[in-house]
């Protein structure tokens, strides 16, 4: 009961700091750049912030013994698990590749979407409950339970393919937000964000990884928010985001024709930008 | 021979998982098959397609709230069973 309160407030304490970090940084960067301080070092320093606060996070999460590094010592409370959930569902894969996946290949792009929630669906009814009863570590440890060495041999082939196939994307998209910002290597960028990374699940394991995650969420709770709000408020303000609705949409040639697609998907964008912003018109959608 | 409890527990267990699986195939199998019909719908107030809406953004909410509602009818079966933990 006290480890689990413990947890608790720890984890408390970095959502409520991450996020009050977050909010102070993005409120400093753009006091700088009104003061005129080159985009440069504003955009660098916006993706760096919040790796840096994952990475530091990490850090002071760290394990005292394997149990902590393997397990959190199974005390993390039940509302921060889902918080973690939350914040790896809602990562790189959910803000980059879905409304890319939508922008690229319309209703095809869809399968990625559903899939995400729909997983998670399967994953909380037919694997967690079992899992959790079995008291096992690890997937392939619960299958290895149920069927026999053979079967977790071959639930581990699969969870790790699994795992480096979304890693490698995560990796991909991440390293192509941090080299389009600083303006480096895509091999840099991606050696930056392995050692971030490194950062985040070696000193705590676990419990580090969760307490990131956590941080995660945070951020993008306040960014996907200021955002929302930004693009409502872009018809009624004189804020940056109705410059952004005014320019003209780039060509785009890679895109498919969503005019002529039999599943043409409509004004996607009108629902936030309400019906006011007669100023705002995409040809894609 | 199991005892009653555990009889009982086990199918409202199992119905519930039924239940939320159905719901699951609902809105992450059919609605996205069915996607082009249900576009002759249109919600009011925002405008845009049904189809479209229930894709994107709709589908997401349903399942999540699929899955909040299994969590929470699940931990009742649970305490309504086991009251002691463990």
């Amino acid at each position: 009961m006290t480890n689990s309160t413990e947890a608790s407030d720890h984890l408390r304490r970095v959502c409520g700091t991450c996020a009050l970090a977050f909010l102070l940084g993005t409120v400093l960067l753009a006091i700088g750049e009104a003061r005129g301080v080159a985009r440069e070092i504003i955009g660098g320093a916006l993706v760096l912030l919040p790796f840096a606060l994952y990475a530091a996070v990490g850090v002071v999460s760290s394990a005292s013994d394997l149990s902590d590094f393997k397990l959190a010592r199974r005390r993390i409370p039940a509302a921060f698990a889902g918080i973690a959930g939350a914040g790896a569902w809602a990562g790189a894969a959910l803000l980059i590749g879905a409304p890319t996946s939508l922008f690229l290949a319309g209703y095809d792009g869809r399968p990625l979407l559903i899939g995400l929630a729909g997983g998670y669906v399967l994953l909380g009814v037919l694997i967690g409950p079992f899992l959790r009863n079995a008291a096992a570590r690890t997937l392939p440890d619960f299958v290895g339970m149920r069927y026999g060495s053979f079967a977790r041999l071959l639930a581990a082939i699969v969870v790790v393919f699994c795992s480096l196939m979304f890693s490698a994307a995560l990796l991909e998209a991440g390293a192509a937000t941090i080299s389009r910002m600083l303006v480096v290597d895509a091999d840099i960028a991606i050696s930056v964000l392995a050692a971030f990374l490194l950062l985040c699940t070696l000193p705590g394991g676990m419990a580090g990884l969760t307490a990131s995650q956590v941080a995660q969420y945070a951020v993008l709770l306040i960014g996907s928010l200021a955002v929302f709000f930004l693009f409502a408020a872009a018809p009624m303000t004189a804020l940056p985001a109705r410059r952004m609705t005014r320019s003209p949409a780039p060509s785009r040639p890679c895109c498919r024709d969503w005019g002529s697609h039999p599943h043409a998907a409509p004004a996607a964008f009108r629902f936030i930008l309400g019906r006011r912003s007669r100023t705002w018109r995409s040809p894609y959608v | 021979m199991p005892d009653a409890n555990l009889l009982t527990y086990r199918r409202r267990t199992g119905r519930l998982m039924r239940v939320t699986l159905a719901l699951w195939a609902l809105f992450a199998l059919c609605i996205p098959v069915l996607v082009v019909p249900l576009n002759a719908f249109s919600i009011p107030y925002v405008d845009l397609p049904l189809g479209f809406l229930m894709t994107t953004q709709g589908g997401l909410v349903a399942l999540t709230l699929v899955l909040c509602a299994f969590a929470r009818r699940q931990g009742r079966i649970d305490r309504d069973h086991f009251p002691t933990p463990g």
